[in-house]
């Protein structure tokens, strides 16, 4: 028997360069827009397209992840970006297919790069994005809507969750970020 | 803030009374469909209209086809890999509800936020001593590296296939054991809540 009666949805966000770790598995805060999206798609009913030859896109399309320089915001509930934001996209970002790490862990990870040298200002906060479904009207449906990019959750060094760092320009800035559901 | 807890908790009621219970907010316990559907969404990437004009996919609620069950089995206990309750009470998956609906609690203000699916079953459509409940909702089981997407060469959708999302249950001790009145209707109020640990 397993005890699944609370699940925890987390996440776990680590910076490294080259061999320096910056951020080492620090835990991440869900802003509301994340949870709004977790709601909105156990009371919608179905996301679709309906004129040829067009795409509707949400959640994974629209991810990401940015860096930002503010060291003295700190993360609540109704943050919704991050409060000085880098605009540099990473030069690479990928995910992992939502795996169990074990039976009672479903994780998906995200993965960003940025090449040497494109960010060089102090990090004093980053954060996940993601094309959040945004209609908690149970039942929704949507047709031929592309959803935006919004933050999904945060860390800061104004959390204290790390401490702020500046990349040094000879090697990548390399960013994992998982979220998981956990029992 | 950090962690967000997802709970599941149910209320039941065999009675007009809207206020008598049988039990009230027990948690009840998911299943990796549960667990997993949520990672899986969070990877959708888009629906494409390709050779014909309409691609869907089903969410949690989708079409009304989520539902819920009941039991009588009474020394099982849940666990991840369950997918169906044990002993389901009318022919399996179980007897649906005569009507059911949805509704859910917007947290922006307060950071609580929930979903409730209520089903009811009119008086006599349901009889037996009920040891296990369970909700069922569309779940998603995609696992594709980078997101996944659908574009269907036909009017279609994916994902439409409801599966056990959760389960309540006497053996693990979430309720006693009752024997339906089957002069009065059966309510039964699942919330999935999720609020900042």
């Amino acid at each position: 028997m397993t005890n699944n009666s609370d699940l925890k949805i987390g996440g776990r966000v680590t910076v490294r360069q080259g061999d320096d770790i910056l951020v080492d598995n620090v835990e991440n805060h869900i802003v509301n827009q994340g949870l709004k999206g977790i709601i909105s798609m156990l009371c919608g009913s179905y996301d679709s397209c309906t004129s040829l030859n067009q795409y509707s896109y949400s959640n994974r399309y629209y991810a990401t992840i940015n860096c930002g320089t503010d060291t003295t915001h700190r993360t609540t509930y109704s943050t919704t970006d991050l409060s000085a934001k880098i605009a540099t996209a990473p030069n690479a970002f990928s995910s992992l297919s939502p795996n169990a790490i074990i039976t009672s862990k479903w994780v998906m990870q995200y993965i960003a790069i940025w090449n040497p040298g494109v960010i060089t200002s102090q990090v004093g906060e980053i954060g996940l994005y993601n094309g959040n479904y945004t209609n908690i009207t149970p039942g929704w449906t949507s047709a031929n809507t592309s959803y935006a990019a919004s933050l999904f959750s945060r860390i800061s060094a104004s959390d204290s969750d790390f401490v702020a760092f500046t990349p040094v320009s000879t090697q990548s800035l390399v960013i994992t970020w998982e979220i998981g559901v956990a029992a | 803030m950090a962690d967000i807890l997802m709970t599941g908790l149910v209320s039941c009621r065999n009675s007009d009374d809207p206020d008598e219970y049988i039990f009230k907010d027990r948690k009840n316990k998911f299943t990796t469909y549960g667990m997993q559907t949520i990672p899986c969404n969070l990877n959708i990437l888009y629906t494409y209209g390709g050779g014909a004009v309409t691609a869907s996919i089903g969410l949690c609620s989708y079409n009304s086809t989520w539902n819920m069950y009941m039991g009588t089995n009474t020394n099982t206990g849940t666990t991840s890999g369950m997918t169906a309750l044990t002993s389901p009470i009318g022919t399996t998956p179980g007897t649906v509800p005569s009507s059911k609906s949805v509704a859910t609690l917007d947290g922006t203000s307060t950071g609580i936020w929930a979903c409730t699916w209520t089903a009811i079953w009119n008086t006599g459509v349901i009889s037996g001593n009920v040891g296990e409940m369970a909700l069922y909702l569309i779940y998603d089981a995609t696992t594709t590296s980078g997101g996944w997407y659908y574009s269907n060469g036909v009017n279609g959708t994916t994902q439409t296939t409801p599966g056990m999302y959760s389960r309540l249950c006497n053996a693990d001790g979430d309720f006693s054991t009752f024997a339906i009145d089957t002069t009065k209707p059966v309510i039964v109020d699942w919330k999935i809540q999720l609020t900042y640990a």
